[in-house]
């Protein structure tokens, strides 16, 4: 136990401390394209984290949470595409705060009401449903005439956070950057609270927890909303850095990524999603150099991953120190 | 007075009436053995008193209040705790983490979302009592999935035991322990008498009669008797259904 926790914390340690030096020493160097893949990378983390609260801590396996990357997005979109074409004066503005907190509030309304029917069922049928739900978003999206329908939605201007600047990328990636140290600490907060018990004993064992004298759903509920939040957050962050916004975003497909990055990285651990996006972004990167149908040896990876490696790769470096 | 009672309370499952119009009344303060054959409806009853099934009909009184409808969690809340027939602990967490989740679950809400629980003394130290109370204290920092069938037991008797009950519902506690292990058992429920009231299912006779203030015999359903063990026993009925059943 000792061990393996230890070699999780110095491989964590690893990686943070990558991700605040490299890309910033890469783009000093006039590397600037780093940036960009590493900004992708960390927003990518903190999505992933955000779901590692509802499968890895609650056991809840959410198939649509592309979605809320989706709402996150087009709450900056959308009053981007007003403030600069006209119209819709109550809601058009580059004011940051104005879209993040409009970004938060709706992915909490959508959590709140699509979990409060999800978290009905189980197994199968709530990956089917949570599926479902991200689906009618995506399809939602494509019949809005209004924001470009399927051939997307530009953000001619980024959020406005004065002082701070987020069309330079030094600034978007520290924020980035921040945010997912932020968001991988407050889980880890959860995760290890009495509202974190409840949920990872409701994973293992509902009818205990109800013979124990809690009934999981409400705090099962709160999680979606909370995984939700961080999830409509990264969204605005993407569409931040992206400045092109897309349904593609949404896509049960994008939901699968986000998941099978956990899966890769370990669902097990709280660094599984960060690990699980890193691997994700490089062999992308690697493999789409090699051959356009590197989705093939993506998915034979992957497999191998969860056939060979159960725990994702901070499993296996866990047994590796305890054998 | 009665801690728990019943009042024609029926269950069937398709054409099986599992509980049939039963009247059961247990005392406060005493522990009530169950017995019956295999398939006479124990667990389905025990289910339906802690509330984890729904009755057909019937009314299920906790003390003087009717709790028929009320759901299982708020029917703990009120004392009243079960063990299950088939072990059921959290098998990833640590036998401590088992019980001081039973003593987090009785203790107000749950939404707290910042201090960890491996930090709060109260829930630590009330899962300490309960293990070093059925013996596993050396056990404390062991997965549950890690522990030995009668550990797991012992674990679970832990776990109710921190819920501070009144009344509890235990589901054949011995059901697949060596000798050594069910004595223990035995030797721990007589030390809860008086304590909390306790209705015991159990196949184990010796055991049965070691403990049982009163015993109640069950067949498909129905209770056929209901009284002081010894006049129980006695029971030409008993005898028959019961002992005819078993030597099936
Ligand atoms: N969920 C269910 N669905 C259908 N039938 C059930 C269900 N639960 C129990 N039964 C049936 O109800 C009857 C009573 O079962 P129950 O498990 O309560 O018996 P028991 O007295 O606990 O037996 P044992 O001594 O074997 O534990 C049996 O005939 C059983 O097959
Ligand atoms: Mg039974």
């Amino acid at each position: 136990m000792e061990a393996s926790s230890k070699t999780s914390i110095f491989v964590g340690a690893i990686f943070l401390v990558v991700l605040a030096v490299v890309p910033v020493a890469l783009f000093y160097a006039g590397e600037i394209f780093w940036i960009d893949i590493f900004t992708r990378l960390v927003i990518l983390a903190i999505a992933g984290t955000s779901l590692y609260l509802l499968l890895g801590v609650a056991g809840l396996p959410s198939f649509g949470h592309a979605a809320y990357l989706g709402l996150g997005a087009y709450a900056v979109g959308i009053p981007v595409h007003y403030a600069t074409m006209g119209g819709a004066e109550w809601l058009a503005s580059y004011n940051g705060w104005w879209q993040f907190s409009l970004a938060i509030l709706v992915s909490a309304l959508f959590a709140l009401v699509t979990g409060a029917i999800s978290l009905r069922t189980r197994g199968v049928h709530f990956i089917m449903i949570t599926m479902a739900f991200s689906q009618m978003i995506y399809y939602a999206l494509i019949s809005l005439e209004e924001y470009g329908a399927d051939d997307g939605l530009s953000v001619y201007s980024p959020s406005e956070f004065p002082p701070l600047l987020l069309d330079n990328p030094i600034h978007l990636y520290g924020i980035c950057f921040g945010s997912l140290l932020l968001v991988l600490y407050v889980v880890h907060r959860l995760q290890h609270s009495r509202f974190g018990r409840v949920l990872q004993a409701a994973k293992q064992n509902e009818t205990r927890v109800l013979a124990s004298g809690v009934n999981p759903f409400k705090y099962r509920l709160l999680a979606y909303v909370m995984a939700g939040v961080i999830a409509g957050y990264a969204g605005a962050l993407m569409a931040n850095f992206s400045l092109f916004i897309s349904p593609d975003m949404v896509e049960w497909s994008r939901s699968g990524e986000l998941m099978f990055m956990i899966i890769l990285g370990g669902s097990q651990h709280i660094l599984g999603p960060l690990v699980g996006s890193s691997l994700f972004i490089l062999l992308e990167f690697v493999l789409s150099r090699w051959s356009i149908y590197w989705h093939l040896p993506f998915g034979i990876i992957l497999l191998l991953v969860v056939l060979f490696g159960r725990g994702g790769i901070i499993g296996m470096l866990r047994r590796d120190k305890q054998s | 007075m009665s801690a728990l009672s019943t009042m024609g309370l029926t269950k069937s499952f398709g054409g099986i009436i599992a509980t049939n119009n039963l009247d059961l009344s247990v005392k406060q303060g005493s522990l009530h053995a169950l017995i019956g054959p295999n398939g006479a409806g124990k667990t389905t009853l025990i289910s339906q008193l802690c509330g984890l099934l729904e009755s057909d009909s019937g009314t299920v009184f906790l003390y003087d209040q009717d709790i028929t409808s009320m759901p299982p969690a708020k029917r703990v809340q009120r004392g009243l705790s079960r063990t299950f027939q088939i072990t059921s602990v959290f098998p990833e967490f640590s036998a401590q983490d088992n019980v001081a989740f039973a003593a987090q679950a009785v203790a107000g809400h749950s939404y707290r979302f910042w201090r960890p629980v491996s930090k709060n003394k109260t829930f630590q130290q009330q899962a300490g009592e309960a293990l070093a109370r059925v013996g596993l204290s050396s056990r404390a920092a062991t997965s549950a999935a890690s522990l030995s069938h009668g550990e797991r037991r012992q674990l679970e008797i832990a776990m109710v035991l921190a819920a501070k009950p009144k009344l509890l519902l235990l589901d054949e506690p011995m059901a697949g322990m060596g000798g050594e292990e069910s004595a223990l058992m035995v030797e721990l429920l007589q030390s809860l008498k008086g304590e909390v009231t306790m209705l015991l299912v159990e196949h184990d006779m010796d055991a049965v009669f070691a403990l049982a203030d009163e015993l109640s015999v069950l067949v498909y359903g129905r209770l056929i008797a209901t009284g002081l063990p010894a006049e129980v026993r006695g029971n030409p009925e008993v005898q028959r259904a019961y002992l005819g059943a078993a030597s099936v």
